[in-house]
């Protein structure tokens, strides 16, 4: 039995030409101009909000009802909200909690929506008919409407909201997983593997989820976008992050009955959110194009 | 072509019977003891029994499954626990305002979207493709409850030209029917109200189709980029056919397969959307509906919007696959 040498040669085929593609997508994405500032965007408002009480000497939370509704000022760079609370580091904060909750997203849906397509892809038949047609169900439903649904069963908050979004991307994931996987599961290496007796778990590791991290890193980075913007619609709603906790959404929410007195109240996070999303949906166009040669040509 | 139809007829009853189901277990299973999030966190332990016993949930789960697929199919969604009146009746007001909202946006977002995309292909690497794509780029990145609140402070308070609450200015009255109040108020021609209805909607009209503009143009963009560079376009200009055929005529039709595809998807964000919408603007549309419903954990209003959204959108993407049908000959209808 050759099984115990088997996978070892498909490995090493594979892994040098990944690990140039790699690169020479890197080269590529550099010299996306937009790509790139937007990266840099992105990490400056992670760092802003990772050093968001270095930033801000002022509590987001903190209520002084003498100093409420307050235009910009040297004090209070973008003014106070209904409760006296400083919007500057109100609008810091809420970075923590956009960014916090479009990672725990995408970690929660791309981590379970892989698994689901891997297994449709992977083992096909029953497999692939039953979580399809779920996939199908789940897909039937106008994606705000179904997380509100899960929410009105949870009961309205954060953690509720973004278990509500990450279900409604997980047939996105399964599909995309299931329609990449489908081409890996027919290429001569992965069929040479499984002649050879490999094990599935060792052909999943090693040779479906190298092929299928490019499609997943393009669609994590858009859905990070996106899943800001969903959290900060239910939080604008009133069912996703709950007061005081400083957030986007709610605050625009809140900031809409003081629009003709306080404008900036909705001017700071609208910005804020557009920002971060569209830093993050440039360099997702941006890994795609490096990483998809196909899609250089429409660009 | 009939074969097609039936067969694609035949799947949507399965997808909708998934719809039911999973509603089902969205909110009378995962939650757990749905008396007590209707009664209320001071609820004693006897008014959470009786309630247990009046929504029929102390029967096994099968039962009540039954009971709620038979009521659904004969059009009973229950009673609003709020109102008190028949859920059919509060989503039948609702419902035509949301459509008509939905109906302005699909139709801004397709045309402004669509010429949009075609002119960004045309002049492709010129500044007026720069241009779009950076809209596009902007649209697509743009929360619609921020654009809504942006719209309402400049043409609603800095620059007032259109009201933005509600559907109607309050006294204007018009007849009751279609419920759409545009429609109402052009059919008893009462012209100052259908202007008045107008003025209201262009502002959550234009909210609600920003996003699916910018979606709908990169891809017309990207489908008419790839049609334009065929081999039968250059023979077409070849043989001397103006450009504006050769691009209308030649091009857009063998690009409308993937536009049709993103028009379908972008009613599911219209749907979406108009949640977002009728908040922003105060549209006693079904969004709103639901979302009060929400807060007064009003389940039988909730499951009655959610499966009537989802039905209408297994519905419109079984016309859109026929459309495609219709539209691609290569496609086999047996």
């Amino acid at each position: 039995m050759a099984l115990p040498i088997a996978p070892t040669p498909v490995e090493e085929i594979k892994e040098a030409p990944l690990t140039s593609e790699g690169l020479r997508a890197w080269r590529h994405f550099r010299r996306n101009r937009g790509a790139v500032v937007a990266l840099w965007v992105l990490v400056v408002v992670i760092l802003a909000a990772i050093l968001a009480p270095l930033l801000s000497h002022q509590s987001p939370v903190a209520q002084n009802l003498s100093q409420a509704l307050q235009p910009p000022s040297p004090a209070h760079l973008l003014g106070t909200d209904e409760y006296g609370r400083d919007e500057f580091a109100r609008v810091l904060f809420g970075a923590r909690t956009a960014l916090e909750t479009g990672l725990i997203i995408v970690a929660i849906s791309l981590s379970i929506g892989t698994l689901w397509g891997l297994l449709t892809a992977y083992y096909g038949g029953i497999w692939d008919m039953v979580l399809m047609r779920v996939a199908d169900i789940f897909m039937a439903f106008p994606f705000l409407l179904l997380a509100l649904m899960i929410v009105a069963a949870l009961g309205p908050g954060l953690v509720q909201a973004e278990i509500a979004i990450a279900i409604t991307y997980l047939p996105v994931y399964a599909r995309l997983v299931r329609s990449v996987g489908l081409g890996i599961k027919q290429l001569e290496f992965v069929q040479a593997a499984k002649s050879l007796g490999a094990r599935d778990a060792l052909i999943i590791r090693r040779h479906f989820l190298p092929n299928l991290l490019p499609t997943l890193l393009v669609q994590a980075t858009l859905n990070v976008g996106t899943a800001i913007i969903d959290v900060a619609g239910l939080s604008f709603l009133g069912m996703g992050v709950q007061p005081p906790t400083a957030d986007w959404g709610a605050m625009l929410s809140d900031g809409q009955n003081f629009i003709l007195l306080s404008p900036w109240l909705v001017l700071a996070p609208g910005i804020a959110i557009l920002i971060v999303v569209l830093a993050s949906n440039l360099v997702g166009d941006g890994l795609r194009e490096a990483l998809d040669p196909r899609s250089r040509h429409q660009a | 072509m009939l074969t097609y139809v039936v067969q694609r007829l035949l799947w949507a009853i399965p997808v909708l019977l998934g719809v039911l189901i999973a509603v089902f277990i969205g909110l009378h299973v995962v939650p757990g003891n749905v008396a007590q999030s209707i009664a209320g966190a001071h609820a004693t332990a006897a008014q959470i029994r009786l309630l247990t016993h009046q929504l029929g949930l102390d029967k096994p789960l099968w039962v009540q499954f039954w009971a709620y697929f038979t009521q659904i199919v004969q059009g009973h969604f229950g009673t609003s626990l709020q109102y008190h009146n028949p859920v059919a009746q509060d989503i039948g007001q609702a419902f035509p305002i949301t459509l008509q909202l939905t109906i302005a946006a699909f139709l801004i977002a397709s045309v402004v979207g669509i010429l949009s995309g075609v002119a960004a292909a045309v002049y492709r690497n010129t500044w007026f493709d720069s241009l779009i794509m950076v809209l596009v780029l902007i649209g697509i990145s743009m929360p619609i409850f921020w654009t809504g609140v942006m719209l309402i402070l400049a043409f609603g308070v800095d620059l007032p030209l259109f009201p933005f609450s509600s559907v109607l200015t309050a006294g204007t009255v018009v007849a009751h029917i279609t419920g759409m109040p545009i429609l109402d108020a052009i059919l008893s021609g009462n012209w100052s109200a259908a202007g008045d209805a107008v003025g209201h909607l262009v502002l959550p009209a234009i909210t609600l189709a920003t996003y699916p503009v910018a979606f709908i143009t990169r891809m017309t963009r990207s489908a008419m980029i790839e049609v334009l560079s065929q081999d039968y376009l250059r023979t077409a200009r070849a043989k001397g056919l103006r450009e504006r055929v050769v691009v209308w005529k030649h091009a857009l039709r063998n690009a409308s397969l993937p536009i049709v595809t993103v028009l379908g998807v972008q009613v599911g964000a219209l749907l979406s959307g108009a949640v977002l919408t009728e908040t922003i603007f105060s549209i006693p549309g079904i969004g709103r509906l639901m979302i009060q419903a929400i807060l007064f954990r009003d389940y039988p209003v909730v499951q009655g919007v959610v499966i009537l959204a989802a039905s209408v959108f297994v519905l419109v993407n079984l016309l859109v696959d026929l459309l495609y049908a219709r539209l691609d000959p290569r496609i086999h209808y047996s």
